[in-house]
């Protein structure tokens, strides 16, 4: 039977590949609820992982998803992320503190309970696609086990904050349902985002997947919750897949978690929110549209005829830089993985099995912010994957020496066009537990769509590569300001802890401080972090590049010009990297405009910069044998003048006699 | 001192070359469109050369005349003054005609023929009241209407000068034509300002480079491109023009393969440039779209944007993308008289030639013009009814009364009138945008394209399924079948 079933599906994904861009070929399908009972008669949430297992081995695909895991397969013990913060205990989401979201995933163990799971599903639930940690918790065991509803410790995967009491409360995860790994999110072609959030936030887990599905009209919001309406059905009780636009994932369903993506035909208006994740980081926007016809108060727009991004205009996905890594239509993409000894390796999974078991281990990079899954880190298609540099840059001289010092990225997205956050302080939150936030490249309030927005220069970090060299790469800095508990086991301040500090009247950091130590804080000092966040994405063409010697060969150079870090931060102490990843960060702290900012240096880094970094002993050495060829040009021609004077006086005289012969 | 001199040589010799590498980097690129435009032409001061008074256009004609004596002969041999071409055979023709403004027809006003007065008034000529004109005569040749710049000429019924226009002020104020000479008519077709043509409006009277390239960044005039010889102006409208006759083309200028990106250059034998540097029509003034002739003469509500009692119902658009289709330069044309096999179908008046197979065709943007106008359902053919005047539709609002003054002996009107839907096809070539402003690739590829590649006769998108080459859509001798 089984062959068959390969068989079948061989033959529509054929029939599908044949028609991929016209539309879905996929089979209608039966919306089946956990229990496997079509929707339709039980009235129960969909459950994806069943409604999907009919054709695909969606445990696999689970267990074999690092955007399901979010490093959840990955844990420590607190303290021994590879460059992570000491409360940090996995490289992912789940279990890394990140100081955008502030709040911490107690770890289990943990006395001082911030976050239960439930809480964090309800929060980060809306960057997640469920399943992994979602539905199996830090146990790894189904959360709607009885065994642990239960309970009533403080287990973080059974409690939760009570926001009244301050203490912990037992989370009914048999009420809530877990959060399933949600295909509709990736691959439905208009998924209703912002219901499935709704859902998540209400603690109503087990909806979150069928409220995806609320734009398809299959299923639209009841009194009592969630209906289906029958007439999206056929008789069978199937529903079309064209009807929920099921096909592999486009840019906007990536970028529902990872940044704005832009793809309609309305002019595109900014999304300046920490939500837009990879948008509020890096000020990346994956749109094909012309910056000129956005309707963003752009600086400069009318000459701004260039997309958000270029490969965006040219129809390159997401996927197809990060493909599944058993997808047979891409398999390997770099040389190097195939151990640089080949070229092609035509041993790959068939159709059939790849559609039965495809793997949710994308291919990517590494980025000093990213760090989960790194062992799949350089997997990703490269710019040289595609692109064959020498031939398009025929134009540029001392091409390997540039290749060898730049990465593409550092000419290539020279400017980001959209704003990116500067720096957050936590350090006295408002009285609704909101920290200070403020954004580069924009002049106004980032709320505020009339606010003019000049984008930013990126500055350029020295990165180590896969070939073990050093290149440039454009960064974001993210200065972020926030209190840590001293101590044996250091953690960031609880965010109710601080609302209450707040609320209490504390107005400065240290009122602040003197209220936390009230609490029973040890000690709390406040920390500086500064966290780079390499732009890989907003790429521009050829010809908007920076391609002017001068910009880099000059003593104005773009490789060594300082970026802010806030508008003004702690005297002490002074700021510290966070996760640096393959950055190797070379400059100093300092200041740019009266704001600290921290300027990077080429030649601390190991380049040097014609037309930029001088070396005095050079220059000196340079002078000196200058002034010496000069002095023994001067000599050397002295003399022969002085001969030739010489001459002059005697050899006329000799001459004359000649003539006087001839 | 001669021992120094060599060294010195080779030093000089060794920066001389440096320097003379530098100048040949420093040279303009091999393709140079400002090559191949004209240097602009100093206008002459004509006032102190021209003597008035002038009571009538053909004495301003013959003042004109004694100093220019062959351009009245030269701009009778032109399309411009016959208002038909030269005789061709025409597309799935035997017979050998001539063809031009006076005797098609259109899904606009119509046609010309029974409303010559009021039509003629943007006529080069003086007096082409009806028939009796005398196409022969020189002094009945207006240069003014190309040549002044006064700004105060205008035109009326025959083409007569209006009442009230000082021709000797105008007469003197001659010089090159200017984009409003050409403008005055050819903004205005079909009866308004950007009505008839989707690429042609008042906007390039003094356009920004956000209208049209070469006009607004390079300030051009339409001679630039026109480049006229003996009052000869190439160019010519597919509505007029169904053969190929000398037209204005991007490649008079510019090289075939002018992108720098070898992807775009591979476009260019299949895609006009036009497609991708036109991506918008009517970008400031509304273009009419649908003109319904059925409609008129009743008493409805009427807005000059949506209905008239005298012309009928309409839709206009502005900023407005074209439809595509394959052109290779000739089109297939109604011709008065021509049967219509089925009313119920809609009536082609002019259609591109051209399809996938076809190695000369290319994609070109159109602005399509869909129109139901009257014809006669005995005979089976588009009627030619008199609008304008006595008897006229828009005077009396009466079909049958000016189809039968309308009628003509290639189409004779039975007294029976019915309506039927027509289309006109109008390629684009006006209102060029610079590579800032083109198509770019994810405006015509992937699902949100505006190309709709399958009604091409692709099989679908040529970006993932290859071009008409390779899926061998186009088999020319080289592939070895035609």
């Amino acid at each position: 039977m089984k062959p068959l079933v390969s068989l079948l599906i061989a033959g529509m994904m054929a029939a599908g590949l044949a028609a991929a861009e016209d539309a879905s070929h996929h089979p209608p399908i039966r919306l089946l609820d956990a229990a496997g009972t079509n929707v339709l008669e039980s009235g129960r949430p969909v459950s994806p992982m069943r409604t999907c297992a009919g054709c695909h081995d969606t445990a696999y695909i689970e267990s074999h998803s690092f955007h399901a895991a979010l490093g959840h397969d990955e844990r420590t013990a607190a303290g021994f992320v590879e460059g992570g913060r000491p409360w940090d205990y996995s490289p992912g989401p789940f279990g890394r503190w990140d100081p955008l979201d502030y709040r911490y995933l107690t770890p289990p163990g943990d006395e001082r309970l911030d976050l239960g799971l439930a809480d964090w599903v309800s929060l980060f639930g809306a960057r997640h696609v469920g399943g992994g940690p979602a539905r199996l918790g830090h146990a790894g065991l189904p959360l709607e086990r009885p065994s642990l509803s239960a309970g009533g410790d403080l287990n973080p995967d059974a409690v939760v904050l009570d926001p009244q009491t301050g203490q912990p409360r037992v989370w009914d995860w048999r009420a809530s349902g877990a959060v399933e790994m949600n295909c509709f999110l990736c691959h439905a072609s208009h998924p209703d985002n912002k219901a499935r959030i709704e859902e998540l936030a209400k603690g109503r887990f087990d909806w979150s997947a069928t409220a995806t599905l609320a734009a398809t009209g299959v299923v639209s919001r009841s009194n009592s919750g969630w209906q289906y309406d029958r007439g999206q059905f056929s008789e069978r009780g199937t529903v079309e897949a064209r009807l929920l636009g099921l096909g592999d994932p486009e840019p906007e369903n990536c970028g529902l978690c990872h940044g704005q993506v832009h793809a309609g035909h309305e002019p595109m208006q900014l999304d300046l929110s920490l939500a837009s994740r990879a948008t509020a980081t890096t000020g990346r926007v994956f749109s094909a549209e012309r910056m000129s016809d956005s309707a963003v108060n752009l600086a400069g727009k009318q000459n701004m005829g260039r997309p958000w991004d270029v490969h965006a205009e040219r129809l390159v996905g997401c996927t197809d830089c990060h493909f599944s890594m058993n997808n047979p239509a891409f398999s390997t993409s770099s040389m190097a993985a195939l151990g640089g000894k080949m070229d092609f390796d035509p041993r790959r999974s068939s159709l059939g099995e790849y559609l039965m078991r495809p793997s949710h281990q994308f291919a990517k990079g590494t980025t000093a912010q990213g760090a989960t899954a790194r062992h799949l880190g350089g997997t990703m298609r490269r710019c040289n994957d595609c692109h064959r540099a020498e031939s398009s840059h025929a134009w540029l001289p001392y091409q390997a020496a540039h290749f060898a010092a730049l990465s593409c990225e550092a000419c290539h997205i020279p400017h980001a066009a959209a704003p990116a956050v500067e720096s957050i302080d936590w350090t006295v939150p408002s009285p609704q537990g909101k920290p200070a936030i403020t954004w580069r490249g924009i002049e106004g309030d980032a709320g505020d769509s009339r606010a003019l927005v000049t984008g930013f220069r990126p500055v350029l970090l020295p990165r180590l590569g896969a070939d073990g060299r050093s290149r440039l790469v454009p960064c974001n800095l993210i200065t972020a300001t926030y209190w840590v508990e001293s101590g044996p086991a250091p953690r960031p301040v609880r965010l109710p802890d601080l609302e209450k500090a707040v609320a209490g009247g504390a107005a400065d950091r240290q009122a602040v401080r003197a209220a936390l130590v009230a609490q029973g804080y040890v000690n709390p000092l406040v920390r500086t972090e500064v966290q780079p966040y390499e732009m890989h994405h907003g790429v521009v063409g050829g010809r908007w590049a920076t391609r002017s010697c001068d910009a880099c060969h000059s003593a104005g150079s773009v490789l060594n010009q300082p970026m802010t870090l806030a508008a003004a931060l702690p005297a002490k102490p002074a700021p510290e990297w966070a996760q640096t990843g393959a950055l190797a960060p070379a400059g100093e702290w300092s200041v740019a405009g009266g704001r600290p900012a921290y300027r990077p240096s080429t030649h601390a880094a190991g380049f040097h910069v014609l037309g930029h970094d001088g070396q005095r002993w050079i220059d000196a050495l340079g002078i000196a044998m200058l002034v010496g060829v000069l002095l023994a040009v001067a000599i050397h021609g002295g003399l022969r003048v002085r001969r030739a004077v010489a001459r002059s006086g005697s050899v006329p005289a000799k001459e004359t006699m000649a003539e006087g012969q001839d | 001192m001669r021992a120094a001199a060599i060294p010195i040589a080779v030093v000089s010799l060794l920066i001389a070359g440096v320097v003379f590498a530098f100048t040949l980097r420093g040279s303009g690129p091999v393709d140079d469109p400002w090559v191949k435009v004209p240097p602009p032409v100093s206008p002459t001061d004509h006032h102190h050369l021209i003597k008035g008074p002038f009571n009538d256009g053909p004495s301003v004609t013959r003042a004109c005349l004694e100093c220019h004596p062959d351009a009245a002969r030269q701009l009778m041999k032109t399309s411009h003054w016959s208002w038909a071409g030269q005789k061709v055979k025409l597309p799935g023709r035997e017979e050998v005609i001539a063809v031009g403004k006076k005797n098609l027809i259109n899904n606009f006003c119509i046609a010309a023929g029974p409303n010559i007065a009021a039509c003629s008034a943007c006529h080069a000529g003086y007096g082409w009241f009806n028939e009796d004109f005398d196409f022969t005569k020189e002094e009945n040749v207006d240069c003014l209407i190309c040549h002044e710049q006064s700004g105060v000429y205008e035109k009326s019924l025959g083409g007569q000068p209006a009442k009230g226009v000082d021709l000797l002020a105008v007469a003197r104020s001659v010089g090159p034509t200017t984009r409003r000479n050409c403008g005055v008519c050819h903004f205005k077709g079909g009866g308004g300002d950007a009505v008839k043509h989707g690429d042609l409006d008042g906007s390039m009277y003094h356009p920004s480079q956000r209208i049209d390239v070469h006009m607004g960044r390079a300030d051009f005039s339409c001679s630039d491109c026109h480049q006229t010889r003996e009052h000869r102006i190439p160019g010519c409208a597919m509505s007029v023009c169904i053969d190929r006759p000398s037209r204005v083309r991007c490649t008079d200028c510019h090289s075939e393969t002018p992108h720098v990106d070898q992807r775009l250059n591979e476009h260019t034998a299949t895609v006009a440039c036009q497609t991708c540097h036109i991506p918008r029509m009517a970008i400031d003034a509304p273009t009419k779209m649908t003109w319904d002739w059925s409609t008129a003469g009743q008493d409805l509500p009427e807005d000059p944007h949506t209905y008239l009692k005298a012309k009928g119902s309409f839709t206009y658009a502005q900023d407005v993308r074209p439809e595509y289709y394959w052109y290779d330069g000739r089109a297939y044309r109604y011709l008065t008289g021509d049967k219509i096999d089925d009313p119920s179908q809609v009536v082609p008046i002019n259609l591109p030639i051209g399809g996938p197979g076809d190695a000369g065709a290319k994609i070109w943007p159109f602005k399509v013009h869909r129109g139901k106008q009257v014809y006669d359902k005995k005979y089976k053919h588009l009627l030619t009814p008199r609008t304008w005047g006595e008897g006229g539709f828009w005077n009396e609002f009466d079909w049958d009364k000016a189809c039968r003054l309308g009628e003509t002996p290639e189409a004779p009107y039975s007294g029976e009138y019915g309506f039927v839907e027509t289309v006109m096809y109008w390629p684009l070539s006006h209102m060029v945008q610079p590579k800032e402003k083109a198509l770019q690739c994810n405006e015509c590829h992937g699902p949100d394209g505006v190309m709709d590649f399958k009604a091409l006769g692709f099989d679908g998108d040529p970006m993932f399924r290859g071009n008409r080459r390779v899926t061998g859509l186009l088999r020319t001798q080289e592939g070895g079948e035609k």
